[in-house]
């Protein structure tokens, strides 16, 4: 289990970067993140609409209903140019980030 | 028998006792669950177990509305401030309600007495027992182990009830103003004394005065109405 503090701090470039390959809703975005942890990162469900609401008042996605084939009405989000800019700011930071942890994990040469 | 529907319903009834959930968050979310249990079922689970496995991982609503909270801070005040200009509309209207109906009974009495301490007496019993009938089924409804009562009362107002509501209480707000007027006319000169005593001026209507008494609801509720409109396209 991956801890909260980390969950939550992951949402928003995983969000964003899911929402850079198209236009989405809520239960789809789960399900793939839920497949691309293995299961291991564990969302409460509902926690990703506030988080979504949110970038939306920030102006990075913005949102339209739209009646699906069996008639219901589903609610898509869409990167706009600004969160375009966020994710490749989020992308620069996590990488960052993880070549510091992987420099410091890497086995150092012994050289006697 | 489990019925999804049913079901459905209940759930949403307990997000909607919160006031941070609007009914764009509820739909979008009861859509969330509809996918989950389709997923599910088409896993060879029964529908009661998928209906049952997705509210878990959706989550219960006090853990949900503190997140909510984050993303909307505002939202609960904006709907406790229409629920308070609701209740202010509705105490108007039941005073509007007690004025008018212990006025009528008493113009309707002014024809067999014209003794003004009958009257008077008149008009504080019935607006008395107006008073403690709706205290006891006010009482009924909080506290009566029976809660069918509930089924009467709307969850949410819609802007049709506030308008029936203002046109009620804007003519009730003049009506006893005319009924005395009338009175006074009917029964002649005594009466002007005797109304004046416990009823103030009463030589003549006054036109601004009951323009104010009819267009104060009017305007209440257009106030309500435009704030709850507005909330509304806010909040998404």
């Amino acid at each position: 289990m991956i801890p909260k503090d980390l969950v939550a701090a992951s949402t928003k470039p995983i969000i964003l970067s899911i929402l850079s390959k198209g236009e989405n809703y809520g239960y789809e975005i789960i399900r793939q993140v839920y497949e691309l942890s293995d299961q291991s990162l564990n969302w409460t469900d509902g926690m990703l609409y506030p988080v979504l609401h949110r970038l939306e008042n920030q102006g990075l996605i913005k949102s339209v209903w739209r009646i699906t084939e069996s008639g219901r009405k589903r609610k898509y989000y869409s990167l706009k140019s600004e969160g375009k800019t966020a994710l490749s700011t989020e992308h620069k930071n996590w990488n960052m980030v993880n070549s510091v942890l992987n420099r410091l994990w890497e086995e150092s040469p012994c050289l006697t | 028998m489990f019925d999804i529907k049913t079901e459905l319903k209940e759930w949403r009834v307990n997000f909607e006792n919160s006031e941070q959930f609007s009914p764009n968050d509820l739909e979008e979310m009861e859509n969330h669950l509809i996918d989950g249990i389709d997923e599910l079922k088409n896993q060879n689970l029964s529908e009661e177990e998928a209906f049952l496995i997705t509210v878990h991982r959706l989550g219960k609503p006090e853990i949900l509305e503190r997140e909510f909270k984050k993303t909307h801070p505002n939202r609960v005040w904006q709907n406790r401030i229409i629920w308070m200009l609701t209740g202010f509309l509705l105490i108007l209207s039941l005073k509007t309600f007690i004025g008018l109906v212990s006025k009528l009974i008493v113009f309707g009495s002014s024809f067999f007495t014209t003794n003004f301490s009958v009257l008077y007496f008149i008009e504080l019993t019935i607006s008395g027992s107006i008073l403690f009938l709706i205290c006891w089924l006010v009482f009924k409804l909080f506290f009566s182990k029976n809660r069918s009562v509930e089924k009467f009362v709307p969850t949410r107002l819609t802007p049709i009830h506030y308008i029936i509501i203002a046109i009620f209480v804007s003519i009730g707000q003049i009506l006893p103003e005319y009924l005395r007027y009338w009175m006074a006319n009917i029964h002649h000169a005594n009466y002007w004394e005797i109304w004046s005593e416990y009823g103030g001026y009463l030589s003549e209507i006054s036109i601004t005065n009951s323009l104010i008494n009819f267009s104060f609801p009017l305007v209440l509720v257009f106030i309500l109405v435009t704030l709850n409109h507005t909330f509304k396209r806010v909040n998404g």
